[in-house]
């Protein structure tokens, strides 16, 4: 399994070949050289929506613990695990 | 691996343009969804073979404007690479570009300018049965690419006439669209094609509703070929196996599966916003919903909303059957 980022400061973005639209608060996740589909929920649809190059993975926990009512903690632990499985998948990388 | 490596032996000396030295003097029309579809550069024996095959839908050329001009054009066999096609599933390479498709494949080469909606066609098929396939897999191509700019799509799919009026079931191999095309026919009802369907806009009304048309492509049903005819859209199915049933889908759900059946287009990046644009429009106007249905149950009476009260509509769940990574 990929490993979150070391740092949680490291910008995160989507992969070239990943197209990404916001459709009823769902996502829908294309992987063009995959030819592969994938529907999100709210939450992770906001999650890869906030990984745009610019958000480190701090940014996007300030921003889910700002909008839901949620334990930062646990913000910080789904957030991390769903980052992981994000870079798993390939759908995201690292800004280097 | 790099565009056309897979195909031929020199992927860096792809034609240039829209030059070369033509099959032949033939020119014609086909008069096919999204057209008209201009051709010239074609021998009198592969016309004749592209007239049987897509019947009343090849014309002259009048001279009048085409919606896609194509030229077609010889191209040395040994541009290609050797290749047993024995038990090999038919695929081609595709270089999208912005302003261009460039396409390789099995004896043929193609550019698709979707700016001057002008196409080449390069073929080594000397005999019209090759010619004809080749012919047909670019035909395909620039299709869709057509359907998309027009705002529609076209769908791997199956499409029954009911009542005068398409419903389309939409799934992937052993979903059921030739099962359900079968059990369509037994009660009387007419496929329009169990392979490929084009959905287009309807252009008369407030783009909200949509038409269907069977498109001349190879399928097990409704491959005769015959004059167009567009059929105001009723219905999006995904079928999938298991007891009768209808369940919505969500709007995500239903462009994300929508897309993976949009074959030819869906793997372009600088086509898919437009895509899924299109798809958000049809799915706001049809919304889809997923079909399961067994062999020994008519399942007509939900498709088109007829089922009385306690049928399996009436017990839709919340959950829309989603799939989800989180």
């Amino acid at each position: 399994m990929t490993k979150p980022p070391k740092t949680s400061s490291t910008p995160l973005r989507r992969r070239s070949d990943v197209r990404f639209r916001l459709i009823d608060r769902e996502g829908v996740v294309l992987r063009q050289d995959a030819g592969e589909t994938l529907v999100l929920n709210e939450v992770g649809a906001r999650i890869l929506d906030l990984l745009d190059g610019s958000n480190s993975l701090d940014d996007v926990v300030q921003a889910l613990h700002d909008e839901y009512e949620a334990d930062l903690e646990a913000i910080t632990s789904d957030v991390e695990a769903f980052a992981s499985e994000l870079l798993e998948l390939g759908l995201v990388e690292q800004v280097s | 691996m790099t565009f056309g490596h897979t195909f031929l032996r020199h992927p860096d000396r792809f034609p240039e343009g829209f030059a070369g030295d033509p099959l032949g003097d033939e020119r014609g029309r086909l008069d096919v969804v999204g057209g008209p579809y201009a051709f010239s550069g074609i021998s009198s024996s592969h016309w004749a073979t592209l007239a049987q095959r897509f019947g009343p839908l090849v014309g002259p050329d009048d001279g009048s404007p085409a919606a896609v001009s194509t030229e077609v054009f010889r191209i040395d066999s040994d541009a290609f690479l050797p290749r047993q096609v024995a038990g090999w599933i038919y695929t081609f390479d595709r270089d999208p570009g912005p302003r261009e498709t460039r396409l390789a494949a099995l004896d043929w080469v193609g550019r698709i300018d979707l700016e001057l909606n002008r196409s080449a066609l390069w073929t080594c098929a000397s005999d019209d049965e090759s010619f004809a396939c080749a012919f047909e897999n670019f035909f395909r191509t620039l299709v869709a690419y057509r359907l998309l700019a027009l705002g529609g799509v076209l769908f791997h799919s199956a499409c029954v006439e009911s009542s005068d009026k398409a419903h389309l079931f939409l799934g992937h191999s052993g979903a059921g669209k030739s099962t359900i095309s079968r059990l369509s026919q037994a009660t009387e009802r007419t496929v329009l094609s169990d392979d490929m369907n084009a959905v287009v806009p309807d252009p008369v009304g407030d783009g909200r509703r949509f038409l269907v048309e069977k498109l001349p492509f190879t399928g097990d049903l409704g491959r005769q070929p015959g004059p167009r005819q567009a059929l105001p859209l009723a219905s999006v199915s995904r079928l999938r196996q298991g007891p009768t049933q209808l369940r919505p889908l969500t709007s995500a759900s239903a462009v994300a599966f929508l897309l993976t059946c949009a074959p030819f287009v869906n793997g372009d990046p600088h086509r898919s916003d437009r895509l899924v644009d299109n798809l958000e429009k049809l799915i706001a106007a049809h919304p889809p919903r997923e079909l399961t249905f067994s062999l020994d149950e008519d399942p007509w009476p939900l498709i088109e909303g007829t089922a009385g009260p306690g049928d399996p509509l009436s017990a839709w769940p919340n959950d829309a059957g989603k799939s989800t990574i989180l």
